[in-house]
């Protein structure tokens, strides 16, 4: 149904559907809630981290000496306005030549796990509406959960935005300071670095999430991504790039040519 | 201690208020004499400044609260300690030693700070304050020409203030608060003229003051204005303080952080006052206001004013640790006058028109009001140029039979109280310096000087040059040298080359600034050595753009044709042709008689032909052929004998024509025959006159026709619709009463529209239209005008709770300004939808660049009847929610094509991408760190506690 929330009810055509729909869910919501029918597991991390080039460097500690990890990231190639940056996710980073010591965080989080249980449960009913409600609110719950952790993060445990007073809408609205972009998202479509990403926070064993061979995220109602929190740090598309980047990245990544291709085959210009 | 050094480090914090904290120690007449003026013949109370003398352990206690509280900067207590000022309480003598005692004090605790934390340097800023009279303006309503204080006076009394605080001990001075550009101009040449003689250069911070709603200053100026007029002086920084909160500021701040190329400040008042003049506002919340200042990377200094106070300050303080400095952003060098308001000469810009009426040596109607002491007539011609559509008005009053200088002033303060003249910038004319100098000391914004020149030697050049940018002004140079005035190619090229390197390299005038005139001189005068005359100009125009980086070329385009004098139609196509051909070469401005221009397609082929041979010296027998033409032209003073052919075209092209010409002899006939041909008046305006305005569109576009001929045209336009309006009007009833009407018959109207022309922007024909159109269709039409700020459409649309905002723009600086509208719209929680339109506009530019600013709907619109669909659908309470999602859903769309062109998407390699990184501002920041490192684990997280965070 096309509409906005809560406009919708008022809708001549579908008002009256909409909003039993939306009884429906809050029903469901309830049980869920009150019978904890889905739990919500979640891990995040924050290491010392410095920019060098288009990577991100981890450090094992403040010393910055060992390196822990490397977060490899892309640059923009679609030519731009004079004046105009290209920007790759490295650039919120401060270089390591700068001396300046900066960090980068990560997170994890799902409510998927109960999910498959509650749906198979209303298959056995045969109850395909529910059932579909069901994954739909997981879903939710997960976004749900991203946006929570991520403003925990920002008051509280990296806590530069301490004062931060933002309603629902301003939330929504990306009013915050800082991003969280998701490896798969236009900032950093390679799938590959959620690799990384779970090894760093062992959410196999602290959140119980796998990553399929196509690099999907198990349980499905998931969300991970970046921490980055430099004010002018901003999410933007990487849009199309040339074969010389990809080659340059494949070299970094110690990966070969073709699999990198592949991984970024929707972002290629050649 | 460099503050030039700790700016680019970080934001700095200046102090508060002075007078607010004054008055916590509730001081009584007897305090405020001390021992020392105990018998002075006026009340002293309330002089806040002869503290120093007779109190300065009071003003010192406050000094050290502030700096205790955290401030970088703080001001002497000198607001007022000049003669002007002082007269008021008859202590004119202690102009000197108050300005330097409140230097000395507040150096001396500056220092005692400093020295307890020499990471952190104090500064201290010598406070020039405005004084209590307006140079621009004069204080008596019935005598505009009046003033009751001089550029000199103003001068003089500010040499020895500056002179005070600097002795004292000043680390830089800063001219604040000004409400009269003019004044601050006096004030930045004395501290120039203090620093020439002393060797002492000061930096100089400059702050002005926005006093309303208008967003201008009192005399008048707007932001932008305002800083063109001051920007000659070397600044350290400029600003904005007193008389609004923060929040009231914040548009004009942001405007003068995106123009300014120096650093900037901000200090505003706690708030606006209340009914007993005690401000309300808490620390905190002026903090917080400030605070997004500072987030919008809009400041490098912040402090208050009045109302505020060391609480004030280190709340402030607080909150300016966490951001990194403002950057200075890159301004391209480009010739930016004002009067009222700013004008900027572009690469861009095709010609700018310099209107020459107001001259007595060149036109006798003018020279006897003059003598005839007429100034209100004489106004009245400085008027009739910018309505024709002068850019820049010269005026001269050089005549041997009266007192140049005198009249000059006395003209120039008259056009001062006229603001329809005086928002234009003024071209100061005389072939006397002392008549320039002191004209120049009338004009608060920044004007050009015509002329100077190697004339009388190169001191004399230099002298005038640096006065010159002394004064803040422009300047046109003439192609004459100690041997006489250049009449060949050759001596252009080097008088003009000699004159730029003596102004660029030695007396560091800015190229930008500087305007060559290279002759315009008299051809077909049957003399055979005057014949390449035009080609000469023409081809040192050309030379001068390609060889003098930055400098401009002007003319007084009249000369030309004095061959053909009392033969107008002859003398305005060769003005025509001239333009045509000289600015295609890089002419940028002129001397023009804006009527006495003819449309250059418009000049008969025949005539063109002759007048283009005179001129490019084609053949050697062109003068002769043309005179003889001129001859057969019969033509009685200035009525000539006009072709009348056109008159038997059909209707829509006498419509065009007249519209092209300007001529609106015939209009009203015309246009009633073309009402009783089409069905519907509208009809008239969307169809013939339309097609004729089109046509004017693309000439000007094209360069055929100049800025006064669409002036013409449009006037034309606006009548033709004047006579149409009340047939449509009557239309309107008409279908109302039959019923045929179906639009919102519940409502009164079919939905209220707000429209204007974007700031910047003058033209309105289209929008116009379009609002004749929405009003034909029920809708209630509220029109701002044009060159409308955006907050100012804001609050209007706010206040009269309108539907719909309607945009419109021609050139294209206003696509930008629409795309800052919409974030303002999104910034202050606007829903209503945003319709665009213009010519300049498109519907890829509203979906790619202004649709992703603005949550609610914002739609392109391509033209008048289209208008009427759109805003039908937006206000329909059924269709409305599918049309605005079918837009968004089609805009999308458009945005992710343009983006995808991989047709014409270009590329650039990775090394040129990583050349032009993003490079996040690190000065002075520390990342913040995180509570710890490594993992965090969260098992079972309450689901309840996300409920609220659903989308």
């Amino acid at each position: 149904m096309r509409g906005s929330f809560p406009k919708i009810f008022d809708d001549k055509f579908v008002g009256v559907e909409a909003k039993k729909l939306y009884d429906d869910a809050q029903q469901l919501l309830k049980r869920i809630v009150d019978e904890k029918l889905l739990q919500a597991n979640g891990v995040i991390g924050f290491w010392p981290a410095n920019s060098v080039g288009d990577d991100i460097e981890l450090y094992t500690d403040d010393t910055r000496t060992q390196v822990l990890a490397t977060i490899y990231t892309l640059r923009q190639q679609s030519e731009k306005v004079k004046g105009e940056p290209y920007y790759a996710l490295a650039d919120f980073i401060a270089p390591k030549d700068s001396g300046v010591p900066d960090y980068w965080g990560g997170f994890a989080v799902t409510t998927g796990i109960g999910c498959d249980e509650l749906v198979a449960e209303f298959e056995r009913d045969y109850d395909d509406y529910n059932s579909i409600m069901a994954k739909a609110l997981a879903d939710r719950f997960a976004e749900a959960f991203a946006e929570k952790m991520h403003e925990l993060v920002r008051k509280d445990y990296w806590g530069y935005a301490k004062t931060e007073q933002l309603d629902t809408i301003e939330l929504i609205k990306e009013e915050y300071q800082g991003i969280r972009p998701a490896p798969g998202y236009p900032a950093c479509p390679d799938h590959t670095e959620k690799t990384t990403l779970f090894e760093l926070l062992k959410a196999e064993d602290n959140a119980h999430m796998h990553l399929t061979e196509s690099l999907a995220m198990t349980p499905a109602a998931s969300v991970s991504g970046f921490y980055f929190a430099h004010p002018q740090s901003r999410y933007f598309g990487l849009g199309k790039i040339g074969k010389d980047q990809v080659e340059d990245y494949a070299k970094r990544k110690k990966m070969d040519l073709e699999t990198v291709e592949r991984w970024l085959g929707p972002n290629l210009n050649y | 201690m460099d503050i030039r050094k700790e700016l680019e480090k970080r934001i700095l914090v200046i102090d508060g208020a002075m007078g607010t904290m004054i008055q916590r120690y509730q001081l009584t007449e007897a305090d405020f004499r001390g021992e020392r003026f105990r018998d002075h013949l006026s009340d002293l109370q309330g002089n806040n400044d002869l503290l120093n003398i007779t109190r300065p352990d009071i003003i010192k206690e406050i000094h050290a609260e502030y700096l205790d509280a955290g401030a970088d900067i703080i001001e002497t207590n000198t607001f007022s300690t000049q003669i002007i000022s002082l007269a008021d309480y008859h202590l004119e003598e202690l102009a000197y030693e108050l300005s330097y005692e409140g230097a000395r004090i507040a150096k001396e605790v500056a220092d005692e700070f400093t020295k307890k934390d020499p990471t952190k340097p104090r500064f201290v800023a010598g406070a020039v304050g405005p004084t209590n009279r307006t140079a621009s303006l004069s204080p008596d309503v019935n005598d505009p020409g009046y003033r009751a204080v001089t550029f000199d006076d103003l001068a003089e009394a500010y040499y020895d203030q500056v002179r005070g605080l600097v002795d004292g001990g000043s680390d830089l001075l800063l001219v604040e608060t000004i409400f009269d550009t003019l004044n601050a101009k006096a004030a930045l040449f004395a501290i120039n003229r203090y620093a020439e003689e002393s060797g002492k250069h000061l930096p100089i911070m400059i702050s002005g003051t926005i006093t309303d709603a208008s967003g201008r200053t009192l005399s008048g100026q707007t932001v932008e204005a305002f800083w063109n007029s001051i920007r000659h002086a070397n600044l350290l920084s400029v600003g904005l303080n007193c008389a609004l909160g923060a929040r009231e500021m914040r548009p004009h701040l942001e405007e003068l952080s995106n123009i300014a190329n120096v650093f900037t400040s901000a200090y505003p008042n706690a708030g606006l006052p209340n009914e007993f003049g005690q401000y309300d506002e808490t620390a905190h919340e002026t903090a917080h206001q400030v605070d997004d200042f500072m987030q919008a990377g809009l400041v490098n200094i912040v402090g208050g004013c009045c109302g505020t106070t060391p609480e004030h300050i280190k709340c402030i303080a607080d909150k300016a640790a966490q951001y990194p400095a403002r950057l200075i952003p890159e301004i391209q060098p480009n010739m930016r006058l004002s009067g009222l308001e700013a004008v900027t000469l572009t690469p861009e810009s095709v010609f700018m028109n310099v209107g020459e009426r107001t001259n007595i040596t060149g036109s006798p109607k003018f020279s006897k009001l003059i003598l005839g002491e007429d100034y209100e007539a004489a106004l009245a011609v400085a008027l009739q140029q910018v309505e024709g559509g002068a850019q820049v008005i010269d005026i001269n009053m050089d005549e041997g039979m009266i007192d140049s200088e005198a009249v000059m002033v006395k003209f120039l303060n008259l056009v001062a109280s006229e603001p329809d003249i005086a928002k234009l910038p003024i071209m100061v004319d005389s072939s006397k310096w002392t008549v320039i100098e002191a004209g120049l000391k009338c004009l608060q914004g920044k004007g050009i000087v015509n002329s100077i020149s190697l004339k009388e030697g190169e001191d004399k050049f230099k002298e005038y040059a640096r006065k010159i940018l002394s004064y803040g002004a422009a300047t046109v140079v003439m192609a004459f040298d100690e041997v006489g005035q250049a009449d060949s190619l050759e001596r252009r090229k080097e008088i003009c080359q000699r004159s730029y390197d003596i102004l660029v390299n030695e007396v560091g005038f800015p190229p930008q600034d500087i305007i060559f005139d290279p002759n315009i001189l008299t051809v077909a005068t049957g003399l055979e050595e005057h014949n390449n005359y035009a080609v000469d100009f023409i081809d040192a125009t050309r030379w001068i753009k390609e060889n003098l980086p930055y400098a401009k070329v002007s003319g007084g385009v009249s000369n030309i044709s004095f061959s053909f004098r009392g033969n107008n139609v002859v003398r305005e196509a060769m003005h025509s042709a001239f333009l045509y051909h000289a600015i295609k070469a890089g002419m940028d401005m002129g001397i023009v008689n804006a009527g006495m221009l003819e449309v250059y397609q418009e000049i008969p082929k025949d005539l063109l032909e002759l007048v283009e041979d005179v001129l490019l010296n084609r053949r050697p027998d062109a003068t002769e052929r043309l005179v003889e033409f001129a001859d057969n032209i019969k033509s009685k003073g200035k009525v000539i004998v006009r072709d009348e052919e056109w008159r038997k075209d059909p209707v829509e092209k006498r419509l065009s024509h007249a519209l092209v010409k300007g001529i609106i002899e015939y209009l009203d006939d015309d246009v009633e025959e073309a009402r009783q041909k089409y069905a519907r008046p509208l009809e008239v305006i969307e169809g013939p006159l339309m097609d004729g305005m089109n046509i004017v569109g693309d000439l000007f576009g094209s360069g055929k026709m100049f800025l006064p001929q669409v002036v013409k045209s449009a006037r034309v336009m606006k009548k033709a619709v004047a006579y149409l309006l009340p047939f449509i009007e009557l239309e309107k009833q008409r279908v109302l009463a039959s019923g045929e009407n179906t639009a919102a018959d519940s409502r009164s109207n079919a939905g209220k529209i707000l429209m204007a022309t974007v700031k910047g922007d003058v033209h309105d024909i289209g929008k116009n239209i379009v609002g004749v159109v929405l009003a034909c269709n029920n809708f209630e039409v509220i029109d701002l005008g044009v060159m409308v700020p955006a907050q100012r459409i804001i609050e209007e649309a706010i206040k009269q709770e309108v539907d719909i905002i309607g945009l419109s723009g021609l050139i294209t600086p206003s696509l930008d300004e629409m795309v800052h509208f919409a974030k303002e719209m999104e910034r202050q929680n606007f829903t209503i939808p945003l319709i665009i339109g213009g010519a300049t506009t498109s519907r890829i530019h509203a979906a790619v660049k202004v649709a992703p600013n603005y949550s609610g709907p914002a739609i392109h619109v391509l033209d008048a009847s289209r208008s009427v669909t759109v805003c039908s659908s937006l206000m329909s309470e059924t269709g409305r929610d599918e049309y605005i999602q079918g837009i968004k859903d089609e805009y999308a769309k458009a945005r992710e094509a343009h983006l995808n062109k991989k047709s014409d998407k270009r590329f650039v390699s990775i090394d040129q991408a990583r050349a032009s990184k993003c490079q996040i501002n690190l000065n002075g920041m520390v990342p913040p760190k995180p509570t710890f490192t490594g993992t965090k684990v969260f098992e079972a997280y309450p689901l309840e506690e996300l409920i609220s965070y659903i989308d």
